[in-house]
């Protein structure tokens, strides 16, 4: 953008009273994808949907491009600007007080289907109710505030700490998706604030399958303001089964094809709410990480040399799970548990680190959302992703949802030129080895790094996408770029170079 | 035109190519610069200048020692950031090293806005040949003992009264002792107690912090006693979590703060409040009980064992407890009194006494109610926890 | 005890530093432990001169401004007095009270005076002995 031009819009947003900074802004010039389109020259920070208003109206008016952003958290890259559009940071929407302060503990407003407000004290297991929250709250801080009532938010990704209206932009999957469905799925009703070819309008939405639709626009429709996210009771030690399953032993294929079945024969006579997976080495956690002294889990973090282990964790209702415990012993060398939900959030925890972030280490993303359609193919995906990944750093995760199993990998590489090329090309490699038809596996591609939807995705999804946004921006200034076929080819997906 | 973009391939400042210094900033502390803590930064409410996510984007690009001295002095280290922090990033603890690294090349070499008395004061204190008379303020009627086996540590508490006048801080210490003797407590005031070295610690002077850390760990592991109770919630924080760090683990001596105290004597039935204290209060946790040690219930646990009080809690509490303004005493300043305006009209909303677990807390708010306010002033008093709980002994 | 009191003299500059001057001048003596400060006004005086004197290890702290009803700056001496009393406090729990600081007034053409109360402070401070503060105590 033109500074003359920066500088006006820059005034004019704080004329209309909406915070924005201009000055050092190379921490928002990524995401966790690891594309740029440059630093970005201004950002916004708008605190309501009011504000939100303003800042597309004039948007609209300067024929200026908008793009917002949650956390950034994200891998599929749409939370970055090119330099000549205003990035929107949204976490402040919906998340503050009449300061303008944005708190982390809050009270929920907890409504049913129908949007009436509901006594949560007062619900029953069975009550099909939403937490009706700005789109910059996370589901960390939401479900620390409804825990005391004994509800979780029903869908969460492995990164608590995205916004929702993240996840909403990128259909987020995550703990929850086999009984509720990906994070649209469990949206009952949002705002958004859309443009018209005069200036902002503003939605509300309650019909499921337009909202259906509209999950994992990417930023491309519009700002989303507020939602109602489904929630789910946390039950209680007599109507909840959690369980670990593990496996270890020094044949990686034997190891895949064993779990593989295992999870093909869990799939086809159990309903749970979470079903994830994570491998365990002897660096996992530190050498004095309390977790290796606990009588129970302490085992699971002893493993042989020479061997891989593998530990699969379900959560459910005993009821729906009543056939696990008997599948596991079709499987002798599988160790099967049951364990309490505090063991099962530890060992998430230890997932959950796994996967993130390490000191001084940055994790590579690019293989994300790899589905194995047939689980008994498990063996072969992971004979290949072990020979090809043999040395590296960083260790596989992934879930178990009902349409097959799912894995994610990120090398962890120091943060040099030399090691994050490294880890590119272990990407590159691992891809060639895994992403193959006769495995069943397919790249998801709605999180696919460096925007890998918008670059290498299927034309009948940018059709979709367009058809959308045709609907919603009729003044095309959400993220315009991102359907751009002269930038497209700036978007990495699934190349690379430096 | 198809250049493939990345990340990694922008210059860094000197001009060399290779990994872009934005990338440090998401790994190295794990910031991935979302902003939450600068949007619940309490100073940052005021100035909108302050971000600490700016600085430690700009400590990783220019290199921390260029952080500039009013970012560097201006955060009061009240952790409200690393509350809501995502991946958990110690900005306190960040700032503490920086000042620690920078300090020595500072032209302000006494941070401690108060015409330098706190700093100067915790100097004096580590100076070996010291021999202090601690007991002055005491008082009659008070029982005291060179040896036992509760230390009752008084910190600052004899020099307070000398500077801030609008303030009683002696009479904090004259109420935990009738608190200690009405439960058969005779507590060990010492004159051979330091300073605690807080203020040393968190502005950056690591030998004073030093001195006075091992000198004080020495005479009070020496005495024998086994209870180490203190007034001061930074008195508190500095036993429990700073000292072993410095002078080992302590070996049969439980730190507590008055209010861990009060709250265990009134369940072993030691302690009994006959006399109702008839006052609407709230209560203001202190940074350094609170979200630096974690105690929130003790305190409140106190409150709600006094008869005839009642007791409102404010809206931002426990660790999104709102700071008084003032960080160690190294940043008092315009901003401050904004901020103090700020707490005090909620805690006003909700009671017409504010009750405070630190001493320097209530100095702080103290100050800018005897003071020039920068709005009407709110109609708030402020009382000590331990005086509040020896009123109603009755 | 024979060591050389080192004693802090703070003195304003309309009658105390005057009057110092006056007794250099005229070539009265008082001990070469007493280093001057001179001050506008004693009335600036802050406790954290007085503190961070006895820490770079003096013996004593002395404080000459005007008589009372002849600050310069009006009441300045007074609010002298009224700060150092607090800061007496301080000091004796600090184990640096008996007197190690004195307030005290002499007029610009007082240096006799000047140079007794120099030489009076001295003597005081000499019998207390040195500061405990002093790392090193001088025999």
């Amino acid at each position: 953008m033109k500074v003359d031009e920066l500088r006006t819009i820059a005034r004019l947003l704080r004329d209309a009273g909406i915070q924005c900074d201009g000055g050092e802004l190379r921490g928002y010039a990524t995401d966790a994808s690891f594309l740029t389109l440059g630093v970005p020259s201004l950002i916004a920070f708008p605190k309501d949907e009011a504000e939100c208003v303003k800042l597309v109206d004039l948007a609209v008016q300067r024929h200026v491009a908008i793009v917002p952003r949650g956390t950034g958290s994200g891998t599929a890259g749409a939370a970055v600007a090119p330099p000549d559009a205003v990035l929107v940071d949204m976490e402040r929407v919906g998340a503050c007080d009449a300061r303008g302060h944005r708190r982390g503990l809050f009270v929920p407003q907890v409504v049913n289907a129908n949007g009436e407000p509901v006594d949560l004290a007062a619900a029953g297991p069975e009550d099909e109710l939403y937490v009706r929250v700005g789109a910059g709250r996370t589901s960390d801080e939401t479900n620390r505030a409804l825990s005391k009532s004994g509800w979780t938010v029903a869908v969460t990704p492995s990164s608590g700490y995205s916004t929702f209206g993240g996840n909403f932009a990128t259909n987020a999957r995550g703990s929850g998706t086999p009984e509720y469905g990906p994070f649209g799925e469990a949206v009952n009703r949002l705002r958004m604030v859309v443009s018209s070819e005069e200036g902002a309008r503003v939605l509300e939405l309650s019909n499921r399958e337009e909202i259906r639709r509209l999950a994992g626009h990417h930023g491309l429709c519009g700002l989303v303001t507020e939602l109602d996210v489904r929630i789910a009771p946390v039950l209680g030690a007599d109507e909840m089964h959690c369980a670990v399953l593990s496996m270890d032993t020094a044949d990686a294929a034997h190891l895949g094809v064993t779990m593989g079945n295992l999870m093909k024969r869990v799939a086809g006579s159990c309903r749970y709410y979470a079903g994830e997976f994570l491998f365990i080495d002897a660096g996992i956690v530190r050498p004095d990480d309390p977790i290796r002294a606990d009588s129970v889990l302490g085992g699971y973090f002893r493993v042989p040399a020479g061997h891989r282990k593998m530990v699969l964790l379900y959560r459910g209702r005993k009821d729906r799970m009543a056939a696990l415990p008997t599948i596991a012993r079709e499987f002798p060398e599988v160790e099967y548990r049951e364990i309490t939900f505090p063991q099962f959030r530890a060992m998430m925890r230890v997932r959950t680190a796994a996967t993130g972030k390490a000191l001084r280490r940055v994790n590579v993303p690019g293989c994300e959302d790899f589905i194995i359609k047939d689980p008994a193919r498990f063996g072969d995906v992971l004979t290949r992703m072990f020979a090809t990944m043999a040395g590296a750093d960083g260790r596989p995760v992934g879930h178990h949802y009902p349409d097959g199993v799912e894995v994610h990998y990120r090398p962890q590489a120091p943060v040099t030129k030399g090691g994050i090329e490294d880890a590119w090309n272990l990407n590159l490699r691992l891809r060639e080895a895994v992403l193959r038809p006769e495995l069943t596996v397919e790249d998801r591609r709605e999180h696919g790094l460096g925007l890998a939807l918008f670059k290498d995705g299927p034309a009948s999804r940018h059709e979709e996408l367009r058809r959308l946004k045709a609907r919603y921006d009729h003044a095309n200034v959400f993220c315009p770029h991102l359907l751009d076929p002269k930038l497209q080819g700036r978007f990495i997906g699934t190349q690379f170079a430096l | 035109m198809t250049e493939t973009v990345s990340l990694v391939a922008v210059a860094a400042p000197s001009g060399r190519t290779g990994v872009d210094p934005a990338l440090h900033v998401l790994t190295a502390e794990g910031c991935i610069q979302c902003n939450k803590c600068t949007f619940s930064c309490p100073v940052h409410r005021v100035d909108v200048l302050f971000s600490p996510r700016k600085v430690i984007l700009q400590a990783y690009l220019g290199g921390a020692d260029d952080v500039n001295e009013r970012d560097l002095w201006a955060c009061l280290t009240c952790g409200e950031c690393q509350a809501v922090c995502p991946t958990q990033v110690p900005y306190p603890g960040f700032i503490r090293a920086q000042r620690e690294k920078l300090r020595p090349g500072l032209d302000r070499a006494a941070p401690c806005k108060h015409g330098g008395f706190k700093d100067i004061l915790a100097k004096i204190m580590a100076k070996p040949g010291l021999n202090q008379d601690r007991r002055a303020w005491i008082g009659d009627g008070l029982r005291v003992a060179d040896k036992g086996d509760v230390i009752y540590f008084t910190g600052c508490m004899p020099y307070l009264d000398g500077i801030f006048s609008y303030c009683d801080s002696a009479g904090i210490g004259r109420a935990a002792i009738k608190i200690m003797n009405a439960a058969g407590i005779v507590p060990v005031v010492a004159n051979a107690e330091r300073c605690c070295g807080h203020d040393a610690l968190w502005n950056g002077d690591r030998t004073t912090f030093e001195t006075l850390a091992r000198a004080n760990a020495r005479w009070i592991q020496e005495s024998g006693a086994k209870r180490l109770v203190t007034t001061c919630a930074e008195c508190y924080y500095m036993l429990k979590h700073e000292y072993p760090k410095v002078a080992g683990d302590w070996d049969g001596v439980e730190v507590l703060h008055m209010s861990e105290l009060i709250e265990g004597l009134l369940k072993e039935g030691r302690l009994k409040f006959a006399r109702p204290v008839d006052l609407q209060v709230t209560y203001q946790d202190p940074c350094r009980l609170g979200r630096h040690s974690k105690e929130y219930d003790a305190p409140r646990e106190v409150l709600k064992a006094i008869p005839g009080l009642t007791f409102v809690e404010m809206d931002r509490v426990r660790e999104n407890s709102m700071c008084c303004g003032v960080g160690a005493y190294s940043n008092c300043d315009a901003a401050t009194k904004f901020m103090q305006q700020e707490r005090l009209e909620e805690a006003a909303s909700k009671a017409d006494h504010m009750v405070t677990a630190c001493p320097h807390c209530r100095i702080h708010f103290s100050c800018y109610l005897d003071g020039r306010p920068v709005d009407p002033l709110p109609d708030l008093k402020i009382v000590d926890l331990t005086e509040l709980a020896a009123q109603a002994l009755g | 005890m024979t060591f050389e009191p080192q004693v802090c003299a703070f003195a304003c500059n309309w009658c105390g530093y005057s009057a110092a001057d006056q007794a250099g001048a005229a070539k009265l003596e008082y001990p070469a432990g007493v280093k001057i400060v001179r001050l506008m006004c004693t009335g600036m005086m802050d406790p954290y001169y007085v503190l961070r004197a006895f820490e770079r290890e003096f013996d004593g702290v002395l404080i000459i401004g005007c008589h009372i009803g002849s600050c310069h700056y009006g009441t300045g001496n007074v609010q002298a007095r009224d700060e150092m009393a607090r800061v007496s406090g301080v000091l004796n729990a600090l184990g640096l009270g008996q007197g190690r600081l004195l307030v005290d007034a002499a007029s610009a053409s007082e240096g006799p005076r000047f140079a007794k109360l120099a030489n009076e402070f001295a003597e005081r401070v000499r019998k207390l002995g040195p500061s405990p503060l002093r790392e090193v105590i001088a025999q």
